[in-house]
């Protein structure tokens, strides 16, 4: 027997007392995935690159950060100004935001596809949708820190929406502060929040969100499950699933450096190179293009209350999915109702989205309401939907017969 | 990979719509110069006539380092103008349009005052501005916005310089990723 190199009697030493190759093989190298995957697989492993990104760009930004209204957008200022690859760092955090978001827009739209919220998988969308609630409040609290107008008056429409709560409406107001505008206080814990809370949160929710998926296995996409014993339709997962993730995974960050070097402001409002100035109201409050779908809900509906409802609800619902769809055929392109609800729900929250850059007035606020509507309708049907479907199949058997 | 294509560019146009909204005249097509020569021209009629009022608190003076400020006191100047003239740093990409706005903004003023106390302007929303018509050549206007643009975004000439090498590299190691994957797929599904 050969005499083993010092290099790998240190490995042996750590896997001894760590299990590193058990983890590493279960996780990554041997894990089985089905040969057959699109890339619209490819979106959750790059949900974990902008994960990276963020992380990364996040702690050098708070290293030269002042949290502080007197300083804060000064201190941006001098990052891309003064600090050292600072001009590089400071738009790679912003737009990988945009991208994060996109990302994720996309992950959970092929899990809606793909009925990968159903059993085996319920809790594995559940924990999706933490993870994309999470990502939410990151962009929440993040978009405050550069403290421009458009950080400052998002904060205070955001913030002032949970005074539509009955009883203690405005006492939350003020929690949510820690004043009773926006300010000092409300810069401090939104920091806090993002660079502590978000993180931690985000990190541990990955984790159980990839232990969930390694133990119930990809779904794939003819939605029917393949059984665990078809050695031969499942291929480890390094190296086919690790170069494909590598080569799109490059494909997609050429794009977003092309965001970063070439237009570094593109998804940034030119109120956000103005400081935040609390006694002036700046002409139009837009949120970023993600939120506009959700912000579009809220000023839909004239009742606060109802409003605010609606607001959480768009996000609540998700969690609900797994429940309202007990249809057992996964693919949506199975589905003869389901499919064109799908498309349309689709084409409904991008309407959204282009509504939520319109003040709510005439027809913008019908179309607005309809959208709202159909927005949840999609969702609560769905046991009548798949009520109608199964009654489909089983005339169509009857006359196969 | 076609679907995916197709959900990326609805996604540009959404933010494009997004981008798009204000109810000025539209803004003179002028491509803004970007030779040290404007440039420089454009920083010395700022230091000499805007600077007065004006600060550009971002960048630095050059022997003392501290931030360049007005020659009178934002207490003076609100007294005087009724506002305190804003701060020329980030100016021509903080309006819709961005340096395109900056440029029409200082050549769009009206002889005719209306009802505007000091000056009108066509290219500010509500047409009035206490800032008076500093009447200037088409020529220097671009050297100014030329300028501010630079002082905007001092980083945008290394920004594009080492973003296309950037490219290239990343552009390389895609074309080589891709075909590692379509080796390893043939060897794997065959």
């Amino acid at each position: 027997m050969a005499e083993k190199g010092s290099l790998s009697r240190v490995y042996d030493w750590f896997d001894r007392q760590l299990p590193v190759t058990e983890l590493m093989e279960n996780h990554a190298t041997k894990y089985p995935t089905p040969k057959n995957l699109t890339y619209w697989w490819n979106f959750g492993s790059l949900a974990a690159i902008f994960l990276v990104i963020q992380i990364l760009t996040g702690i050098l930004l708070a290293v030269q950060y002042k949290n502080d209204p007197t300083l804060a957008f000064d201190s941006v200022q001098r990052i891309v100004r003064d600090v050292e690859w600072g001009w590089l760092i400071q738009p790679m955090h912003a737009i990988g935001a945009s991208f994060f978001f996109l990302v994720m827009f996309i992950h959970l739209g092929r899990g809606m596809v793909y009925g990968s919220y159903k059993s085996p998988r319920a809790l594995l969308w559940l924990i999706g949708c933490a993870l994309f609630m999470v990502l939410v409040i990151a962009g929440f609290t993040g978009y405050l820190l550069p403290w421009g107008q458009m950080s400052y008056w998002a904060a205070q429409v955001i913030t002032e929406v949970f005074s539509a709560v009955p009883v203690v409406g405005q006492t939350l107001v003020e929690w949510v502060r820690g004043s009773f505008v926006v300010s000092d206080a409300t810069l401090s814990r939104m920091f806090t929040y993002h660079i502590v809370l978000v993180p931690i949160l985000f990190i541990m929710l990955t984790v159980v969100h990839i232990s969930a998926l390694h133990k119930v296995g990809s779904s794939n996409p003819t939605g029917v499950e393949i059984d665990k014993k078809e050695k031969d339709k499942f291929a480890t997962f390094h190296p086919l699933t690790t170069a494909k993730d590598a080569w799109f995974g490059l494909l997609v960050l050429m794009v977003f450096f092309a965001f970063v070097f070439f237009a570094p402001h593109y998804f940034t409002p030119v109120a956000q190179f103005i400081e935040a100035n609390p006694l002036q109201t700046p002409p139009e409050i837009v949120p970023e293009w993600y939120f506009l779908s959700m912000f579009a809900i809220l000023r839909s509906i004239p009742e606060k209350l109802l409003g605010v409802v609606a607001l959480f609800g768009s996000v609540g619902i998700l969690f609900f999915l797994p429940l309202l769809d007990r249809s057992p055929v996964k693919r949506a392109f199975s589905r003869p109702i389901f499919r064109w609800g799908l498309l349309l729900f689709f084409l409904d929250f991008i309407y959204l989205g282009y509504l939520g850059t319109k003040p709510p007035l005439g027809a913008n606020l019908v179309a607005g309401q309809i959208a709202t509507l159909y927005y949840f309708l999609f969702f609560l049907s769905l046991p009548l939907v798949t009520w109608l479907e199964a009654k489909m199949a089983a005339k169509k058997g009857a006359k196969d017969e | 990979m076609a679907v995916l294509g197709a959900t990326l560019v609805l996604f540009a146009g959404l933010v494009g719509v997004a981008a798009a909204s204000e109810e000025l005249p539209p803004l003179p097509d002028v491509s803004i110069p970007t030779d040290a020569e404007t440039i420089e021209l454009g920083e010395r009629i700022v230091m000499a006539r805007c600077k007065t009022c004006h600060s550009l608190q971002y960048l630095r003076d050059e022997e003392t380092l501290q931030p360049l400020l007005s020659g009178i006191t934002p207490d003076t100047a609100k007294k005087q103008f009724g506002v305190v003239p804003p701060d020329l740093s980030l100016i021509a990409i903080a309006r819709p349009g961005g340096a395109a706005h900056t440029y029409a903004f200082l050549t769009g003023y009206e002889n005719d005052l209306g009802d505007c106390e000091k000056a009108a302007n066509r290219f500010i929303s509500g047409g009035c501005t206490a800032m008076v018509d500093p009447r200037l050549s088409d020529e220097d206007a671009l050297a100014i916005t030329a300028f501010l643009k630079e002082a905007a975004d001092p980083n945008e000439k290394i920004r594009v310089q080492i973003g296309i090498w950037v490219e290239i590299f990343l552009g390389i190691l895609t074309v080589m990723a891709y075909l590692v994957y379509r080796r390893i797929k043939k060897r794997e599904l065959g």
